[in-house]
């Protein structure tokens, strides 16, 4: 297997403290590949490097091959890195369907055509619609999206990522604030993400039932290094991760 | 959700003629000079004398540097204080161009317009190396140099605190004259008509769409793989050349550059109407210039009747400032219409009659409060 993405010696220092310590790690395609560790770990660094948001103070950072540690957000986005956030970020005095309709827009050509009207790109607004129905928003399109529910928020973000058309989805804490009813929707969506959009998936999470249950690698990060990369029963098997993260003598 | 429905079924009515609102407005606009109708106690003699022509038509110019002005603010959500360059571009480069060079009026015109994109795209592409309060603050320096320049009158091209007049001779007969104020109350009229429909294209338009998702979350939409600084610096240059526009036209209608065009003051003045009328629509903004151009005079009016005069000092005086009325309704607006004259509008019941008027009634939350 070929790796989609891959960190060579990726470190991030603010003054003297290592937040995100050589790091070299290498994501199959196609593969779930979950990143834990304890608060502070600099899991969500480590994804602000990847897509850009953090220059790295050493390392680099390949994608489907290519170099991309000089890239900004933007164009790192454009070679088909998506990224979710802890907070969710989506455009909250838009409807639902016009956040996924500009997220689709985005990903297509003509963006700073000025003389022909938005909504007449069927295509772009099929892509939103699709994304909507893959998330289980259907029937909220009409909604502002800042007055949906924080769990439907959540989705809506997903959906956004989705109509970018990535090859890699960066999900920073997705049940994050979701309701514990919630969480296990939130975890079929981003199943179905997998199955029918075949996404490579990083994801930062806490829950460890989660982690097991949807991972194929388990990366875990302790002051900023990685201290073990592996299948989820060997990882969770590794008396280092045991003692130090799990907290289990 | 369910009020709304109930609120969309009584004005089920309403709604099919709907499209004919802004035509309706439009026609009863342009045929304003030929009525002489009177409307005691809000125009002194008939609306069509020159005199009220002209303070329609004055109001339609600061409505087009308005709305320019919103294209930024309101769309992209970008709070300039330099827009009185380009406004001031506009009434003082033909100014220069016809007085001190004798320029005829088509090339006076084409400078001007070139002049007033080149300008915004210079000020635009350094100032939005900056966000928010030192966005604000470079573009606010770069308009202080503008109104400081015009102040000094190098080599006398400006005139300085006198201003300039415009001379008439380059001028076409049709324009020149206070028999001629129907004739330029038209052409004003038109220039905002045809602004109006550039703006509404533009915000429907795909970099249009951008323009707002910048509004509400700059940082998602770098995130969507687009690159924010090009869109606002192209919605900036956009809306620094409607206000060179709008600039030229209030130049036609005061027959002369006066150096407040260029002042920081005008482009708090812009705000205010901006926020009068409300940022989320493209009409809002023009009414909102129309309200305060026609408190601005009338106060002033006002202000000097007998009955205002006759009051004792301690009440007399601060009514006979005009500013000081104008303070309080603005003040009054501001806390009963947050989304100024076009939320009040879409806000209710009169959603319908705001659609029809081309303004995006948005599925969108107020706006938390401090955000500007």
């Amino acid at each position: 297997m070929t790796a989609i993405l891959e960190t060579q010696g990726l470190g991030l220092r603010f003054g003297g403290a290592t937040i995100v310590d050589d790091v070299s790690l290498s994501v199959p395609e196609g593969l779930f590949v979950s990143i834990i560790g304890p608060n502070g770990a600099g899991k969500t660094s480590f994804f602000n490097l990847l897509s850009g948001l953090y220059r790295p103070s050493a390392g680099r950072v390949f994608l489907r091959g290519a170099d991309v540690t000089a890239l900004p957000p933007h164009a790192r986005v454009r070679r088909g890195l998506g990224r979710s956030f802890q907070l969710t970020t989506i455009f909250p005095g838009l409807s639902t369907l016009e956040n996924a309709r500009l997220a689709a827009q985005a990903a297509r050509p003509g963006n700073f055509a000025l003389w022909r009207g938005a909504a007449r790109d069927r295509a772009a607004l099929d892509r939103a619609a699709a994304a909507l129905a893959t998330v289980g928003l259907r029937g909220r399109e009409g909604v502002p999206a800042g007055s949906l529910a924080h769990g439907d928020k959540r989705k809506l973000e997903l959906a956004l990522l989705l109509c970018t058309e990535p090859a890699v989805l960066l999900l920073d804490e997705p049940t994050a604030g979701v309701s514990a009813e919630e969480v296990p929707v939130m975890l079929d969506v981003i199943r179905r993400i997998r199955r029918e959009e075949g996404k490579t998936i990083l994801m930062v999470e806490h829950k460890m039932d989660v982690v097991h249950d949807l991972s194929d690698r388990v990366a875990v990060l302790a002051n900023g290094a990685l201290v073990a990369y592996d299948t989820p029963d060997a990882v969770m098997a590794d008396p280092f991760v045991r003692s130090a993260y799990l907290g289990v003598a | 959700m369910r009020g709304e429905h109930e609120l969309m079924g009584v004005h089920e009515g309403l709604g099919r003629y709907r499209a004919l609102i802004p035509v309706a407005v439009l026609v009863a606009l342009l045929a304003v000079p030929a009525l002489p109708l009177r409307l005691p106690g809000l125009f002194d003699g008939p609306l069509n004398s020159p005199g009220n022509l002209q303070l329609l038509a004055v109001g339609f110019a600061l409505g087009i540097a308005a709305l320019s002005y919103n294209l930024l603010f309101g769309y992209t959500g970008v709070l300039s204080f330099g827009h009185a360059l380009f406004f001031g571009a506009g009434v003082y480069l033909p100014t220069i161009a016809l007085r001190k060079w004798r320029w005829d009026l088509g090339p006076a015109l084409a400078f001007t317009l070139l002049a007033g994109v080149l300008l915004a795209l210079a000020v635009g592409a350094l100032a939005l190396r900056t966000k928010g309060v030192y966005f604000a603050m470079v573009t606010l320096a770069f308009a202080q140099a503008g109104a400081v320049l015009v102040g000094k009158d190098p080599g006398g091209l400006t005139g300085g605190e006198e201003g300039l007049s415009l001379p008439t001779r380059p001028l076409p007969r049709w324009m020149v004259g206070v028999v001629n104020t129907d004739n330029l109350y038209w052409l004003t009229l038109a220039v905002l008509i045809a602004v109006y429909l550039l703006a509404l294209r533009l915000i429907t338009s795909p970099a249009g769409h951008v323009w707002q998702g910048i509004r509400e979350n700059e940082g998602r939409v770098e995130l969507l793989g687009l690159r924010p600084y090009l869109f606002k610096l192209l919605a900036f240059v956009i809306s620094g050349a409607l206000a060179t526009v709008a600039g030229i036209v209030y130049l036609f209608l005061l027959s002369g550059a006066n150096p407040r065009a260029v002042s920081a003051d005008f482009t708090v003045t812009l705000l205010l109407m901006v926020i009068i009328g409300g940022s989320g629509s493209l009409w809002g903004p023009v009414a909102g210039a129309l309200l305060y151009h026609y408190l601005n005079v009338r106060l002033t009016v006002w202000a000097g009747t007998p009955a205002v005069a006759g009051l004792p000092a301690i009440l007399g005086q601060p009514l006979r400032d005009p500013l000081f009325i104008f303070g309080i309704v603005f003040i009054l607006l501001v806390l009963f219409f947050p989304r100024g004259l076009a939320g009040a509008f879409a806000g209710r019941r009169l959603r319908p009659l705001a659609r029809a008027l081309g303004g995006t009634v948005p599925a969108r939350e107020p706006r938390p409060r401090g955000e500007i």
